[in-house]
């Protein structure tokens, strides 16, 4: 296990070796960004119109009981940008995208294309894993901001429209503004880009060193999810501690 | 790791002398390749034969670079298979099961070597890949993904791939073995036609009698791992080792039932 991730930060560096062919690779990143978005997007919003709405019911009552109304928009705010935005996306990303990384990467692993690739001294690395590293990086904070915008919406229409909240949209963000700062959606968007990486490169990592035939591609699909998400949550914790410190 | 300007100083267009010395390779407990000795003169069109789980596509992946043997060297011309170094010495490999991305249309396929490595413009590329898709004996099936061609069609479609590379050696893992005999005659006449225009040192594993008869120069006979006779097809035909006559005499039985 220790091996594995010895290879995954190898994986890692390897790619951010690579970072200047870029330009080179514009293509090919654009079309992955493009397949992730699509793959997504929608779920995204839906997750997080739901995600802030259950915050704002489950905590709302609560408030209007103790008569702090007026701090239910700054709680559904911040606790979606800081941390559940970016978890959320991230365990969204880990499922549709890197479990689709890992199977496609692990089948033109079993059927021989990579070798093929290696073959016209194409560098897999080059070819496969830092479009969809790129892409993924730049995929999930932006899945962040979609998300805390509809968990957002979602939180004030639940505020509004549930008897036991009855918060008007107005003064819902009204809170929100007065209490989430920049910084706090800052700090959400910054951990989701260590998410996407940590994602991608476990994804990647997980397709290429699939064996043991097609059957193997089930296997390392369901790794790539596993290790994603202990990885997310773990890094979650640790990215939270530095960035209450530099911000 | 891109092939560099330079190469045109270093990829030197004579062909290539390939030896094998005390080749070995195991996985795991299994021993694949038992001291393997080969010499491939260079523009010589050499088969490999030999039954199936002999070790044949093992041999070609340790020839190509993609691994290396656990014991034993291996040179090309003057130096050990290394894929991360092309603009030395361009080594094409035809896989068994031709190994199309599956996400890339024909003509991409076809193309990729030329594309990814930025050595040709687009138009002249379409161009490069529609010649080499004639050379197999395909036309028009470009814009066809690898799912929509029949098995034949995608071997045809991997040697295109392997001739855009301009090799000065190229290894093929049974290029008839999913071809109908017109066909199959037609591959066989332009590996000979490469050699004989371009001087390509040519390695084909293969059960294809005739085509081993008809083309090469010489072959070997590898059985269990291990090589126990090399010659040209005429002399391994008269051999008289048991175990090479019982090999070829399977493969006469067979065809006469089919006759
Ligand atoms: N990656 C691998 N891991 C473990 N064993 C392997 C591996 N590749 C090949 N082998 C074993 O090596 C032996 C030789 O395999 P190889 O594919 O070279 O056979 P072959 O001579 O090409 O047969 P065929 O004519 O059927 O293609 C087989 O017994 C196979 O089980
Ligand atoms: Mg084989």
């Amino acid at each position: 296990m220790f091996r594995k991730f010895g290879e995954m930060i190898l994986l890692g560096l390897e790619t951010f070796r690579a970072l200047p062919l870029c330009w080179r690779h514009r293509k090919k990143i654009l079309e992955q960004f493009y397949v992730m978005g699509n793959e997504s997007l929608l779920m995204a919003c839906i997750l997080a119109i739901f995600i802030g709405g259950v915050i704002a019911l489950q905590s709302g009552p609560v408030m209007v009981e103790r008569g702090i109304a007026s701090t239910v928009g700054g709680l559904v705010g911040l606790s979606l940008c800081k941390e559940l935005s970016p978890v959320m996306m991230s365990v969204l990303a880990a499922g549709r995208v890197g479990s689709a990384i890992a199977a496609e990467i692990g089948s033109m692993r079993v059927y021989q294309e990579i070798d093929a690739l290696r073959t016209m001294s194409i560098n897999p690395i080059h070819y496969l894993v830092l479009p969809r590293v790129v892409a993924m990086t730049v995929a999930v904070p932006m899945l962040v901001i979609f998300a805390n915008l509809f968990g957002w919406v979602g939180g004030a229409l639940v505020s509004m429209g549930n008897p036991d909240i009855n918060i008007p949209w107005r003064a819902y963000f009204n809170s929100l503004n007065s209490l989430v700062d920049i910084r706090d959606i800052l700090s959400g968007v910054l951990k989701s880009v260590v998410f996407a990486v940590l994602i991608a490169v476990v994804s990647c990592y997980m397709g290429l060193q699939t064996s043991g035939g097609p059957r193997g591609i089930g296997k390392s699909v369901t790794q790539a999810v596993v290790y994603s998400l202990v990885l997310i949550l773990i890094f979650d914790y640790l990215a939270t501690r530095i960035l209450m410190i530099i911000l | 790791m891109p092939i560099s300007s330079q190469s045109e100083n270093s990829v030197s267009s004579e062909a290539v002398r390939v030896r094998l010395k005390d080749v070995c390779k195991s996985y795991g407990a299994q021993v694949v390749l038992k001291n393997v000795n080969l010499q491939v003169e260079p523009g010589e069109i050499f088969a490999i034969m030999g039954p199936s789980g002999s070790g044949k596509s093992v041999l070609l992946r340790q020839i190509s670079g993609l691994e290396s043997p656990d014991s034993g060297e291996i040179w090309i011309n003057d130096r050990h298979p290394d894929l991360s170094r092309a603009d030395q010495t361009r080594v094409a490999m035809v896989f068994q099961s031709g190994a199309l991305l599956s996400s890339l249309t024909v003509g991409e396929n076809v193309g990729l070597f030329l594309e990814e490595h930025r050595l040709k413009s687009k138009k002249e590329i379409g161009r490069i890949v529609s010649a080499k898709l004639k050379a197999v004996g395909l036309e028009g099936v470009e814009a066809k993904f690898p799912s929509e061609l029949s098995g034949g069609m995608k071997k045809r479609v991997s040697i295109a791939r392997a001739l855009v590379i301009e090799p000065q050696l190229i290894l093929y893992d049974e290029p008839t073995s999913e071809l109908d005999p017109v066909s199959a005659v037609t591959i066989g006449q332009e590996i000979c036609r490469l050699r004989d225009t371009l001087a390509i040192t040519t390695i084909m594993v293969t059960h294809d009698r005739d085509l081993v008869q008809g083309i090469a120069d010489r072959v070997a006979i590898i059985i269990d791992g291990k090589i126990v006779a090399i010659g040209t097809p005429k002399e391994i035909w008269a051999n008289q080792n048991r175990k090479i006559k019982d090999f070829l005499h399977i493969n006469f039985k067979f065809d006469n039932t089919i006759l």
